[in-house]
């Protein structure tokens, strides 16, 4: 909506102007920016990096700057219940890398499964940060498919492109959500650029019938990123797969609350979003939170024509 | 509710009494009374506010909302002065032996040094009033000035006075005395407008063809207004020429409007129908060809404005008015298969019989319907989504002016509204599939009944003293839930329809005091406490349509205002120059704002995700006016503080209200160099607006995050602007019926580039090993000529 209606006073003649200015911000408070989590049958794994003030520079605006980032020297420790494990810290050629995400620690033994729940514990000299997730229940689809013609008024694209579609049955049972993320080949999985999650607050019990649109590494790194006119649409030719993950309310609040704070500044139309964390600070503060999700994977190969 | 009921009752007591004592009082002195009706000689409309003075008790009276005034005298021979803004003063010689019915009608005219000297008692009237923050606006004064585009805006004048303040650039948002959005009770005809915006803010609903009048409280509001904290905007439209009929309009640049009125039965019955429409959208739609990605894609909105009255005998009027407005956004992306309609708008109708009991006793009784609705439909592919809010009052009221005496003058009354509030709800249809859960709609009576006293202690001495008691009941049905551990919704309890759920009340006594200290200055002090019962929730910066209104609930308190201020007025050169300083002290309790991790979510009650906490502001309001001669304005700065306190952000820590503003500053000019051509220009300064950014920045899942520092704890830039306005009537002294102007504008004369906002992008790349991040800033209009031609005939 802020952007429809930004294009809105665009269109309308209204914005005159734009020009790069100075402002002075204040340091950030120092905190440990966490992204935990875990998936079924998979250990867990942990990103702990440091929140920079908000103009530092990225230096060398590479990969190598978020490991730069990275925190260490953290004691981590989950547990599930019955089984307690000390994370181990990787070194750096051991990331876990999709590439400008990147996990550092990663559980020995611990690994996830449906209806699991999972409490954690990271600790370093200046930090101790705790809480926990859950992975809930599969919420699996009921089929996927694409569709081509898109009309696009573009003869090259129209016979090009598709539209990748899915059908969910939601249960009666409230509450259910999930993130959905899709690639292509053998790229990373990206959530979309326009949002990832799902809730059946209107539709729970009915089945619902929408598209995916294509994963999408975040903008501001897009070096690979489709042309723009492909947007959201996939190409003939292609293998699809789409991860679709249930995940509990405290992750749905964490990603909502992120996707919004991807963007920022004093718009007129919007107010600042501040991330709802499932993690708590003892000492020091936190930023990001851990996400259970309980994940199935599904593919689907689109022919050449 | 007993407690609620039995002090209702205990207040009609009190009321019944004072109001036989005061027609006792009447009585045993015998005392005669003058009184009629004050209208414009050559249309029939009522003059609101027009001054009866009788030299020889050195006191008065002002006509009320539809031109009636009432004087009781002892028998004899007087000498009434009858004054008004822009109009010729009459005086009359009136033998008092009887009493007396005498309807005035008066002429316009300009208003020279020597009358002002006539005049005099009207003109001090600043000085000489108990009522303080409060400011009547002239309808031709405010289209003499430059405006936007060339659009005459009510509410972008009411933003050149000191204590009120714009949301930025272009809007035509007001915050009186660091208020929110929804603590000005905007009255068109008596019927709230819930909305006042077009396009987001940069237009008002307003057409200021059908205005007759338009006065702006803010403070010392008068007991019979109330539902609202910080103030009032009481506008009230023409009633349509009871003479002859009339035709004017006017084309702009971006809107063009029309009114027509006129008798139906000669002196007895009259209408007017005004109507206006944008079309930037029909202008450029023969450009954009259909095969185009975005045909189909336009914007326009339009108001319709109708009023009709019959008047039965001197005793009985009735009134019919209506306002219907609504903005249409239309957003076609045929590659995306994207399709967006969005209608939105406001809709009133009045109906109102005013009854003269007596000469002394004036009554108006009201039934007024009030609704303002936004929906969206939006389609993709084979999903298509709808969202629509609203909310919709059924209201009557009875208003009482009794004219004791020359010193003693009662309103009271009675006021019941019904409310219906729509909560944001969402419905949904994917190829056969259609989803719909909605929510319920809240459902709430809301009450007030109401006396206030003007009293002339004596020629010092003048105390207006009010008391409203007002109550919100909350009726079903209604879920009322609790956020559990898991952060989900628990049920605590389910109401039935109609069924009571909550009901809130409270008292507003409201006092002002006027102390003459000579015939030239007067100081004046005032106490007030509002009650509000519905509330606004916004989380933006600007009024967006989306915005949706929200009754008290059992989780949702009254917000309370409590308001202290103190003026010291004071007029030069026979009232030439009429100066004035208040001070004020606001006390702001239950205030909402929506929680720190709030995004909006479908088909979720908005006051989940409310907070509590408190506001106050005070600060010093400065005005000299020229009112008089040919080059006449005013100065108006004003040095205030706002802040807010939330126990749930930034936990507790006091922040400023986005409004805050320790610096504002107006100039208001008009000079009138001949028959042909008069100038007017303006001039404002304000600190820029508090506004929230980020402080730091985090990696999570491969893209930035902003993370926020303190609620508005930066500032924008300082706003400054200047407008120039000529007006040029070609033919000033043709004795033709048809007469026109040409009013060119200048907005924004030195293209000064005001921040509308600030954001945030990232420049460079990961290639080039330069990547950052930079803060731009958007500004909205550099300058904007405009030119207006106006007819009538």
């Amino acid at each position: 909506m802020y952007r429809i209606l930004i294009g809105l006073l665009l269109a309308f003649g209204f914005v005159s102007c734009e020009k790069d200015i100075t402002v002075d911000l204040p340091n950030a408070t120092p905190a440990l920016v966490v992204h935990a989590l875990i998936e079924p049958d998979s250990f867990l794994v942990v990103s702990l990096t440091r929140n920079a003030d908000y103009f530092a520079p990225f230096t060398g605006g590479s990969l190598q700057s978020l490991l730069n980032s990275s925190v260490s020297n953290a004691t981590i420790v989950a547990t599930d219940g019955s089984t307690t494990d000390t994370l181990e810290t990787m070194t750096p050629d051991r990331f876990v890398l999709n590439h400008y995400t990147f996990f550092n620690y990663k559980s020995k033994q611990l690994k996830g499964k449906f209806g699991g729940k999972y409490s954690i514990r990271i600790t370093t000299d200046e930090f101790d940060i705790s809480g926990g997730s859950s992975i809930p229940d599969s919420l699996p689809l009921d089929s996927l498919w694409w569709e081509s013609k898109l009309n696009l008024n573009n003869e090259s694209l129209d016979s090009q492109l598709v539209r990748l579609m899915y059908r969910y049955k939601d249960p009666i049972t409230p509450g259910n959500l999930a993130r959905v993320f899709s690639k292509r080949n053998s790229e990373a999985f990206w959530s979309s650029d326009f949002r990832s999650l799902y809730e059946d607050a209107l539709i729970n019990g009915g089945t619902v019938t929408f598209p995916i649109r294509r994963g999408k590494e975040p903008r501001r790194f897009g070096l690979e990123n489709p042309p723009r006119e492909e947007n959201g649409f996939f190409r003939r030719g292609d293998t699809i797969y789409v991860k679709w993950a249930s995940i509990d309310r405290a992750t749905y609040d964490l990603w909502r609350t992120t996707e919004s704070a991807d963007s920022g500044g004093g718009g007129p139309f919007r107010t600042p979003v501040y991330i709802q964390s499932n993690l708590k600070a003892i000492k020091g503060a936190v930023v990001g939170g851990f996400s259970g999700y309980g994940t199935l994977y599904y593919s689907l190969i689109v022919p050449n024509l | 509710m007993n407690f609620f009921s039995q002090s209702v009752r205990r207040y009609y007591i009190i009321l019944l009494t004072l109001f036989i004592a005061l027609s006792s009082q009447g009585q045993n002195v015998k005392k005669l009374t003058i009184s009629g009706y004050i209208k414009e000689k050559a249309t029939g409309e009522s003059l609101i506010g027009a001054t009866v003075f009788v030299k020889e008790v050195n006191k008065g009276a002002s006509s009320n909302e539809y031109g009636f005034y009432s004087l009781s005298l002892n028998p004899g021979q007087y000498y009434l002065v009858v004054s008004y803004v822009g109009f010729k003063s009459q005086i009359i010689m009136v033998d008092l032996t009887k009493d007396y019915r005498m309807n005035l009608e008066m002429e316009p005219g300009a208003i020279t040094q020597k009358e002002v000297t006539v005049t005099a008692r009207k003109a001090d009237e600043n000085t000489k009033d108990a009522a303080m923050g409060r400011v009547d606006l002239n309808i031709d004064q405010i289209k003499s000035l430059p405006a936007l585009f060339g659009e005459v805006d009510v509410l972008r004048i009411i933003q050149l006075l000191p204590g009120v303040k714009t949301s930025g650039e272009g809007s035509t948002g007001f915050y009186v005395r660091g208020g929110g959005p929804d603590q000005n009770l905007i009255l068109l005809d008596e019927a709230v407008v819930y909305n006042a915006a077009h396009l987001f803010g940069f237009f008002s609903v307003f057409n200021a063809d059908a205005i007759n009048n338009v006065t702006l409280i803010k403070g010392g509001m008068p007991a019979q207004f109330g539902g609202r904290a910080s103030s009032v905007l009481n506008i009230t439209m023409k009633e349509g020429n009871t003479k002859e009929h009339t035709f004017e309009g006017g084309v702009g640049l971006i809107a063009s409007r029309f009114t027509a009125q006129g008798p139906i039965l000669k002196e007895k019955c009259s209408y007017i129908i005004s109507g206006r429409r944008t079309y930037i959208d029909a202008l450029t739609s023969p450009f954009i060809p259909s095969t185009n990605n975005f045909s189909g894609s336009g914007y326009y909105f339009y108001d319709l404005n109708a009023k009709v009255n019959y008047k039965f005998s001197d005793k009985d009027r009735l009134f019919l008015s209506g306002y219907f407005g609504r903005d249409v956004f239309n957003f076609a992306n045929k590659q995306n298969g994207f399709n967006i309609n969005i209608p939105w708008g406001n809709a009133t109708g009045t109906l109102r019989w005013n009854h003269l009991f007596s000469n002394k006793l004036f009554m108006n009784a009201t039934a007024i319907y009030s609704n303002y609705k936004f929906s969206s439909n939006i389609k993709q592919t084979i999903f298509e989504f709808n969202f629509d809010s609203g909310v919709e009052n059924f209201g009557t009221k009875v208003d009482f002016d009794y004219f004791a005496s020359v010193r003693h003058q009662l309103k009271f009354g009675f006021q019941h509204t019904y409310h219906i509030f729509t909560p944001s709800t969402s419905s949904a249809r994917t190829g056969e599939n259609v989803f719909s859960q909605a929510i319920d709609k809240f459902r709430a009576h809301e009450y007030a009944g109401y006396i206030n006293h003007t009293w002339d202690v004596n020629d010092k001495i003048q105390l207006n003293s009010g008391l409203r008691i007002s109550g919100f009941s909350q009726v079903g049905p209604y879920t009322q839930l609790q956020i559990n551990a898991k952060n989900e919704f628990d049920t605590l309890r389910k109401y039935t329809t109609n069924e009571p759920v909550v009901t809130h009340w409270g008292l507003e006594p409201r006092f002002t005091l006027r102390y003459q200290i000579n015939t030239a200055s007067s100081i004046k002090a005032s106490v007030t406490r509002n009650m509000q019962y519905v509330h606004l929730a916004s989380n933006s910066g600007n009024s967006l349509p989306t915005d949706v209104w929200v009754p008290s609930t059992l989780r949702v308190q009254p917000q309370i205002a409590i308001q202290y201020a103190l003026g010291y007025f004071r007029n030069f050169k026979e009232n030439t120059y009429e100066a004035s300083v208040e001070v004020y002290y606001k006390d702001l309790l239950n205030q909402i704002d929506f929680r720190d991790n709030y995004t909006p979510q479908l088909n979720r009650p908005a006051e989940m995700d409310f907070v509590f906490g408190r506001g106050w502001s005070y600060g010093a309001e400065f005005f000299l006016k020229k009112r008089t001669g040919k080059f006449t304005g005013w100065i108006g700065y004003t040095l205030s503080w706002a802040m807010r306190q939330f126990p749930d952000i930034m936990g507790g820590k006091v922040f400023p209200y986005r409004f805050d503003r320790r610096h504002d500053l107006s100039i208001v000019a008009s000079y009138e160099l001949n028959k042909k051509w008069s100038f007017a220009g303006t001039f404002v300064y304000g600190t820029g607006l508090a506004f929230t950014l980020p402080t730091g920045r985090a990696f999570i899942e491969g893209q930035i995050v902003d993370l926020y520092g303190d609620r508005n704890g930066f500032r924008l830039a300082p706003y400054h602007r200047m407008d120039l306005a000529a007006t040029y009537v070609p033919n000033p002294d043709s004795k033709k019926k048809f007469k026109s102007s040409w009013t060119f504008a200048l907005y924004n004369v030195y293209s000064r580039l005001n921040p509308y906002f600030v954001y945030f992008e990232t420049a460079g790349s990961p290639a080039t090993n330069d990547l950052r991040l930079q803060a731009k800033q958007v500004s909205l209009f550099p300058i904007v000529p405009s030119v207006t031609w106006n007819f009538k005939f």
